[in-house]
């Protein structure tokens, strides 16, 4: 299916392009006989034009639909599809309604008969009526336009002033219908200039799209086979760094998100898991393009670093990108430029997080000596009901034994001055304050859970 | 000398006396200062949440260094929680650039470019012991006082690194500089109970009845402070003619003749 949506509408766009975008160059050139209102011209613009709404449609519809959760979508994408959307409807609206225009009709006559007589040119607007479907039924009455004689009349005038360039509209397959539509109201397109605004419209759609080329999606146009060129040239074998740089921003530029990268991923599981997507390989491809462009927040290198650590560098990807994008080489590559802390959870050294009460090596050392209690002031306050429970000691043995939510809970932490005497006289250099410091910030988070639980 | 002067949250509405006789004081020793648009310390909100405590911390370091300002504070709480602060962030890296991602948003970055001193240590290290002695115009020889060290200046030693944590000597000695007697008592580095003031206020009370206890019975008239909390933790007592309380820079504006009696 990719392939049938990207066949449609590169093939649809560059044969329209050339054919009908660039025909004062290309094909005025090339056939001697080039009319846009003959056939086969009529025709193909039509069939090209299907071929591009098709193809677009199709790309929605895998954009859009549910049933592939692996691809995740940007502005980049859904730009690039409603400016294709935009140029087709508005140039096949704008052939209808040239189709029925009376403005259009009057405006040829004026510039390729000679001196046409008054019954000639209303032969010639009921020839037209019936046969090329232009909306007269508002100028002129149903009883003359339906007139056999005229219409006899009117052909003779057709094809001593008219044929040589018009074939009949029902060759344009897409636009004939909606003019056939339009043609009993052309009375309203008439009036509302409808012709040269679509026209404009269509123009401006097609600059817009030119104008955005370098900073979109379809500047994979350039890229792309720039790309497949050098990584087919390249030797693998004999990596050269001065080019690694430049090649590997371009391929950025190249990439199409199109997730062929992510399906084939070997990790999905992970990110089934995770919930980031940045585990995926064509969202980490969108987020180094991202990371050129802006400097990154904390949450955002926490992102990316996991996604990058999860990779297992399995080559899938690579061999799968129908761009022959080198992923494999950009991963290995990140993965070395990525700041040190984040490849700490790699060699697992819970210290260097320094979380002191769920880290076994901060309160293991405890020898029990309960030095910490004899110089606690709260727990030389111990008359009285509302006097601490265990002392600093206990809440070292309770962390041993994994009772965290026993420790928060007691009022010894609840109580604490956090006057730092029992971790200053600790002979085991303990964090005793600091950990009860982290049990209440712990204990606080609990609450707002559950708070928000209720 | 130029310092930012940090005076916490509680000065300007609860103790506006330690301010004005801090900043009288530093004027007399020719010590500038200016103050920033300075935030929370951090120190209150360390209970509730770390990272939300250390980029309080952080953001006044940053902003002082911007202005290549060390920071002196009056308060013992502010100090300690700056000097935490400090230490955590050189000790995880993965810390400090999250709180320098938030510090960004206003241009500000902490890159351990300043130190915070309490004001104490200002004094002792700075202005040092015998230039104030030879200022003294009225030795306060009548005061006998029991110096309060409070916790968060000396505690832990190896962060805060303020003085000896088990014998320091700072405090006295900068009394004595005044004229007035120092009374050793044994409770002199212990809490005020200010902490537990909304928590346990029955423990609060007795943790500051202990040492009021103690430093009379070792003959005080007088127990010095040298910090915002523990100053109003002493305010809180109950029985006002057991033993009177006064902040150090208000003893030492007095002997220097800049202060009024109170």
């Amino acid at each position: 299916m990719r392939w049938v949506i990207h066949i449609s509408i590169l093939g649809g766009f560059m044969a329209l392009l050339l054919m009908h975008g660039l025909d004062e160059t290309i094909s005025e050139n090339l056939f001697d006989n080039y009319y846009s209102t003959l056939n086969p011209f009529q025709f193909l613009r039509n069939f090209f034009g299907f071929m591009i709404i098709a193809g677009l449609a199709m790309a929605a519809y895998k954009r859009r639909g549910s049933h592939n959760s692996l691809l995740f979508h940007s502005f980049k994408d859904q730009a690039a599809l409603v400016i294709l959307a935009v140029i087709m409807v508005s140039g096949f609206f704008l052939e209808a309604v040239k189709i029925v225009s009376v403005p259009a009709f009057n405006r040829m006559v004026d510039e390729f008969t000679m001196d046409l007589e008054t019954e000639e040119l209303t032969a010639l607007q009921v020839y037209w009526y019936q046969e090329f479907d232009v909306g007269f039924s508002y100028l002129i009455e149903g009883s003359v336009l339906n007139n056999p004689e005229l219409l006899e009349a009117g052909r003779e005038t057709h094809i001593d002033n008219c044929a040589d360039c018009h074939s009949k509209p029902s060759s344009a397959f897409l636009s004939y219908p909606l003019a056939k539509i339009l043609k009993p109201m052309a009375r309203i397109p008439d009036r509302l200039c409808a012709e040269e605004y679509l026209y404009f419209i269509h123009v401006i759609a097609c600059l817009l799209a030119l104008a955005y080329l370098p900073f979109s999606k379809f500047f994979h146009l350039i890229t792309n086979p720039l790309t497949m060129l050098v990584n087919g040239m390249r030797d693998k074998n004999k990596p050269v760094p001065e080019n690694a740089g430049p090649r590997r921003s371009m391929e950025l530029d190249a990439c199409t998100n199109c997730g062929a990268c992510s399906q084939h991923c070997s990790v999905v599981p992970v990110f089934r898991i995770l919930g980031n997507k940045n585990v995926l390989p064509a969202e980490k491809m969108a987020c180094l393009k991202a990371m050129r462009k802006h400097e990154f927040s904390f949450k955002e290198w926490e992102d990316i670093s996991e996604g990058a650590l999860v990779c297992t560098e399995c080559l899938q990807c690579t061999l799968v990108c129908p761009t022959a994008i080198d992923l494999q080489d950009q991963w290995i590559t990140f993965k070395k430029g990525l700041p040190p802390i984040y490849t700490l959870i790699k060699k697992s050294n819970p210290l260097a997080w320094e979380q002191v009460s769920n880290n076994a090596d901060a309160f293991s050392a405890c020898i029990q000596c309960q030095t910490c209690n004899s110089v606690c002031p709260v727990v030389a306050c111990h008359t009285g009901e509302d006097s601490v429970d265990i002392t600093p000691q206990k809440i070292m043995n309770l962390l041993r034994m994994g009772l965290d939510n026993l420790a928060m809970s007691s009022r010894m932490v609840w109580n604490c001055t956090s006057c730092y005497q029992c971790q200053e006289n600790c002979p085991q250099e303990i964090k005793i304050a600091d950990i009860i410091y982290e049990l209440k910030n712990q204990a606080y988070q609990k609450l707002k859970k559950l708070n928000q639980n209720v | 000398m130029k310092f930012a002067l940090f005076m916490g949250c509680k000065i300007p509405y609860y103790l506006e006396h330690y301010g004005t006789s801090t900043k009288a004081v530093l004027k007399f020793f020719k010590i500038e200062f200016k103050e920033l648009d300075f935030n929370c310390c951090g120190y209150p909100h360390r209970d509730l949440h770390f990272e939300a405590y250390i980029l309080s911390a952080a953001r006044n370091m940053a902003l002082a260094g911007k202005e290549n300002l060390d920071i002196v504070t009056p308060c013992k709480c502010c100090f300690g929680s700056f000097k935490h602060a400090e230490y955590w962030l050189r000790q995880n890296e993965s810390l400090k650039m999250r709180i320098n991602q938030e510090l960004a948003r206003e241009g500000l970055c902490w890159e351990d470019q300043n130190t915070v001193k309490h004001l104490l240590s200002v004094l002792y290290h700075d202005v040092g012991v015998k230039t104030i002695a030879s200022k003294i115009k009225f030795p306060q020889s009548s005061y006998k006082v029991a110096a309060h060290y409070g916790c968060h200046a000396l505690r832990p030693s190896k962060i805060v690194n303020f003085d000896n944590p088990f014998a320091p000597t700072i405090f006295e000695e900068l009394i004595r500089a005044t004229g007035a007697r120092t009374i050793d008592q044994p409770t002199r580095l212990d809490c005020c109970g200010h902490p537990l003031k909304e928590k346990n206020k029955r423990i609060s009370l007795e943790l500051m009845q202990n040492k009021i206890t103690e430093a009379k019975e070792a003959g005080a008239n007088c127990l010095c402070t040298a910090c915002t909390y523990c100053q109003l933790q002493f305010d809180e007592m109950p029985d006002k003619d057991a033993i009177s309380t006064l902040l150090y820079t208000q003893l030492l504006g007095l002997s220097l003749g800049i202060l009024k009696e109170p």
